[in-house]
C-alpha cells in the first residue's frame, strides 16, 4: 500500500485544540510537509491558532506534536500504517 | 538527675529529646558547640544533620524540612540571622513549624549582646509576621525553652525561637534534661512526597503561604494568611505570655529585663535589698508575646529600670509601651559586647530612690 | 484513525500560563511526558522555583514545592533526605540555577544528592522583564545590557561536571525532534538512576523566552541551531560518575 495511492485526509490528520493554541508558529515551521497554517479566525482569547489546511497531505510524522509548548495537537493515523508507535 | 552540661550542649541536647528529626546549620560562633553535638548526636539517633553552605542555604533546609513534616531545627548568631531573614519571612507566613536558636553576639564581637530582639519580635523580613520567641536567662531554662519551643511550633504551626546569648551558650551549669519523646505526632499539614492515593488532591507548598488557599487570587490568599495569623498572636497574648516577678510582692522599684541581663541584675536586687530600697525583676519569659498584662499591671512603682544589651533601646521601647507615662522609667545599656554591671544598675535606682534623676 | 499524538494526561485540562512560543511550555511538556511513560506520577514530586518556570507546578496535578528564589536544591535536599521514596525533580531557570542560586546548585550537587535538576537556559530572566543572566550570550541586548553584554556566558553543565559526586551531567535541547528524544531519553536515564542508585543528576536544556529575547518562536528552532550551541555544546559530560569525551571550550 503506497501512501501516494491514499487520498487527502486518509493517512494521518491534525486536530488543533484552537484554546489551547497561541498562534505560536513552530509547527507550521516544522512541518516537512508544509501542512499547517494559521486560522483566519480568532480563538477565545483572542489569538490566531494553527489549523491543517484541508487540501494538504499530513504524513504523520508527529512534529508538530512534539513542538508544540502548548500541547495543543492531536495527530491521529489509520489503523496498520507503519508508523513509529513508540515514545520511548 | 543533674549533670553539669554547656548551654549549647544542653539546647541541643533537649532538643534530641524533643523529637527533633533534622538538623541543619552552619558554624558561627557562640553556637559552632550545638552545631557539632547534633552532627555526632543526631545521626546515633537515626535521624539527619546537614551542614549546609551558609545560614541562607541552612534556613532553606529547614523550610524543606518543615514542608517534609519532619521535627526540624537550625541554630545560629546575628550575622546567620540576617542571612535567614528571607526563610523566616516565608515560614512564618506559610505557617511551617521549626525551631530556631539563636544565641546572639555583639555582631562582629562574639561577646554577648541582646540586639537580635527587634529582629525576631517585631517580625520576620518582609513579610512582617512573627515566630514564638523563648528568651531563658540559664541553661536550665535555655533547656526548657527550647522543650517549649518545640511544643508550640509544633502546635500552632509556626517558627519558635529560643533566644539565648553567647553567655547562656558557652557558659556550664547543672542541668536536668528533659525525658525523652518517644513519638511525636504527626504534623497537621499535607506533605508534597508524591499523589500516593490521593489522586486528585496534590500537596502543594508555595513558599509564603501555602495550599490552603488554593484557589484565591495571589492577593486574596495573601490577605487571608496575615489576617489569620493576626488573629493567632492576639490569642498567644491572652494566654500564651510568660513572665517571671522576683520579690515583686512589696516591691516599689523594678527592673525590668529578660535574658543575660536579668539574670546579672538579681545581683542588683540583692544588694539594693541590702540597702533597705525594696527592689525587685520583672522577667518576661516570653518576648512575643510579650507580656503586656504582666508588665502592665507594674502598678503603684516608685520607678522602674529597663536593662538590656542593645543600643538604641529595642526590650525598654515595648516595656514603655506597657507601663505609659505612670511610671518613671529610665534604661541601662551595655552593647559591643560587654555586659551590664549589677553595681551600675544599682546605682540608677539609688539615685531613683534619693530624688536625683527623674 | 486511531490518536498516535496527544497532550500528557497529567497536564491539566486549561491552556497553560506561558506565552506563546515558551520554552519552559515545551521542556516541561515533555517531563511530564517521561514522567506518565515512567508510570511515576504517584511518587514524583515537581520542585519549582521562583520564574516563569515556577508555573509549570499549576499546570499539573502532581505534588510540588515553590520556594524562594535559588534555593530549590536547599529545600530539595531536606525533602529528598526525609523522603528519600519520592522521585524529585527540580526545574529551574538560569537565573535561579546560575546567579542567586549558583552556590545551592553547586553544593547540592556536591551532595550528590538523590535528585534531578533540569536547567532551562533562556540566557535571562523572564518573568521580570527580560533581564541579563549568567548565561546571556556576548552582544546579547537585554533590558541591563542595551548596548549588548559584555563577557563570557556561564557553562553551568560544565560547572557542575567538574564535581565527582554527580552522576549524570548533560546539556540537551529540545529545538527538533532529534533533539527532543534526545532530552526524553537523557531525562529518562537520570529518573531512573535517581530511583536506582540515589543518583544526582544536572541536565541543561537550551531555550527561548520569545518575550524578552526578541527572537519570535518560528525562529528560534534556528538561533539555537546556530547560535546558542556554538556558545553551549549540547553533550553529555558525565554519565555513571565518570566524564564522557572530552571537555571542549
Amino acid at each position: 500500500m503506497s501512501s501516494k495511492s491514499k487520498g487527502v485526509g486518509e493517512m494521518a490528520k491534525i486536530l488543533v485544540d484552537k484554546e489551547r493554541c497561541k498562534g505560536c508558529k513552530m509547527c507550521i515551521v516544522i512541518c516537512p510537509k508544509k501542512v499547517l497554517a494559521l486560522s483566519t479566525e480568532l480563538n477565545p482569547a483572542g489569538s490566531r491558532y494553527a489549523i491543517q489546511m484541508e487540501e494538504k497531505e499530513c504524513i504523520g510524522c508527529r512534529l508538530c506534536g512534539m513542538i508544540c509548548p502548548d500541547s495543543a495537537v492531536s495527530i491521529y493515523a489509520e489503523r496498520g500504517i507503519n508508523l513509529p508507535r513508540s515514545q520511548t | 538527675m543533674k549533670k553539669v552540661m554547656k548551654g549549647n550542649e544542653a539546647v541541643a541536647e533537649t532538643a534530641i529529646r524533643s523529637g527533633l528529626e533534622f538538623f541543619c546549620g552552619y558554624p558561627i560562633t557562640p553556637q559552632s558547640e550545638l552545631l557539632e553535638y547534633m552532627s555526632c548526636r543526631l545521626p546515633e539517633e537515626g535521624k539527619i544533620f546537614i551542614q549546609a553552605e551558609s545560614e541562607i542555604g541552612s534556613s532553606q533546609m529547614l523550610t524543606g524540612a518543615s514542608i517534609a513534616g519532619a521535627r526540624c531545627m537550625t541554630a545560629t548568631s546575628g550575622p546567620g540571622l540576617s542571612l535567614m531573614a528571607e526563610a523566616l519571612a516565608c515560614m512564618a507566613l506559610g505557617r511551617l513549624p521549626c525551631v530556631l536558636v539563636d544565641v546572639q553576639r555583639a555582631f562582629n564581637c562574639i561577646t554577648p549582646a541582646q540586639m537580635d530582639y527587634n529582629f525576631v519580635t517585631k517580625g520576620f523580613g518582609h513579610s512582617g509576621q512573627h515566630g514564638f520567641v523563648l528568651a531563658p536567662s540559664t541553661v536550665q531554662e535555655a533547656a526548657d525553652c527550647t522543650k517549649l519551643a518545640f511544643e508550640k511550633a509544633y502546635q500552632y504551626n509556626v517558627p519558635a525561637v529560643v533566644l539565648m546569648d553567647g553567655m547562656i551558650g558557652q557558659m556550664m551549669e547543672a542541668v536536668e534534661l528533659p525525658e525523652k519523646v518517644e513519638k511525636p505526632e504527626a504534623v497537621s499539614y499535607p506533605i508534597p512526597i508524591g499523589r500516593g492515593s490521593r489522586p486528585d488532591k496534590k500537596a502543594f507548598y508555595q513558599s509564603g503561604y501555602g495550599g490552603q488557599y488554593k484557589g484565591l487570587s495571589s492577593e486574596a490568599a495573601c490577605e487571608e494568611a496575615c489576617n489569620d495569623n493576626a488573629a493567632l498572636y492576639q490569642k498567644w497574648a491572652e494566654t500564651e505570655a510568660l513572665c517571671e516577678a522576683y520579690w515583686m510582692e512589696d516591691a516599689e522599684y523594678a527592673i525590668v529585663s529578660y535574658g543575660s541581663s536579668a539574670r546579672i541584675c538579681l545581683d542588683t536586687v540583692h544588694m539594693l535589698r541590702d540597702q533597705g530600697i525594696k527592689a525587685g525583676l520583672a522577667r518576661p519569659i516570653t518576648v512575643f508575646p510579650f507580656p503586656e498584662k504582666q508588665i502592665g499591671a507594674l502598678q503603684g512603682l516608685k520607678g522602674v529600670l529597663c536593662v538590656e544589651m542593645a543600643k538604641p533601646e529595642q526590650f525598654a521601647k515595648d516595656v514603655a509601651l506597657c507601663l505609659g507615662k505612670s511610671i518613671p522609667m529610665q534604661t541601662y545599656t551595655r552593647c559591643g559586647g560587654n555586659l551590664p554591671d549589677p553595681q551600675e544598675a544599682a546605682e540608677i535606682i539609688r539615685k531613683m530612690a534619693a530624688g536625683e534623676v527623674s | 484513525m486511531e490518536k498516535i499524538y496527544g497532550k500528557s494526561a497529567l497536564l491539566k485540562d486549561q491552556p497553560t500560563p506561558y506565552c506563546e512560543g515558551c520554552y519552559h511550555g515545551l521542556i516541561q511538556k515533555l517531563c511530564f511526558e517521561v514522567v506518565e511513560e515512567m508510570q511515576i506520577a504517584d511518587q514524583f514530586v515537581y520542585g519549582g522555583a521562583v520564574g516563569c518556570n515556577g508555573m509549570g507546578a499549576f499546570t499539573v496535578n502532581l505534588d510540588a514545592y515553590g520556594t524562594c528564589h535559588g534555593r530549590c536544591p536547599c529545600v530539595g535536599t531536606a525533602l529528598k533526605r526525609l523522603h528519600p521514596e519520592s522521585v524529585l525533580m527540580l526545574y529551574q531557570g538560569d537565573g535561579d540555577a546560575a546567579s542567586i542560586g549558583l552556590g545551592d546548585t553547586l553544593h547540592a550537587a556536591n551532595r550528590g544528592v538523590a535528585f534531578t535538576v533540569v536547567m532551562a537556559n533562556n540566557s535571562l530572566y523572564g518573568m521580570t522583564g527580560g533581564q541579563a543572566s549568567p548565561t546571556t550570550l556576548p552582544g546579547m541586548r537585554t533590558t541591563t545590557t542595551r548596548k549588548g553584554k559584555e563577557g563570557p556566558p556561564m557553562r553551568v553543565a560544565e560547572l557542575v561536571a567538574t564535581l565527582d559526586a554527580p552522576y549524570y551531567v548533560a546539556r540537551c535541547s529540545v529545538h527538533s525532534a532529534k533533539y527532543i528524544l534526545q532530552f526524553k531519553k537523557a531525562l529518562k536515564y537520570a529518573l531512573t538512576v535517581q530511583m536506582e542508585y540515589g543518583a544526582y543528576s544536572f541536565i541543561e536544556v537550551l531555550a527561548n523566552c520569545p518575550t524578552s529575547s526578541g527572537i519570535k518562536p518560528e525562529d528560534s528552532m534556528r538561533y539555537i541551531e546556530e547560535t546558542a550551541m556554538k556558545y553551549f555544546p549540547v553533550r553529555e559530560f558525565k554519565r555513571e560518575g565518570r566524564p564522557s569525551g572530552e571537555v571542549t571550550r
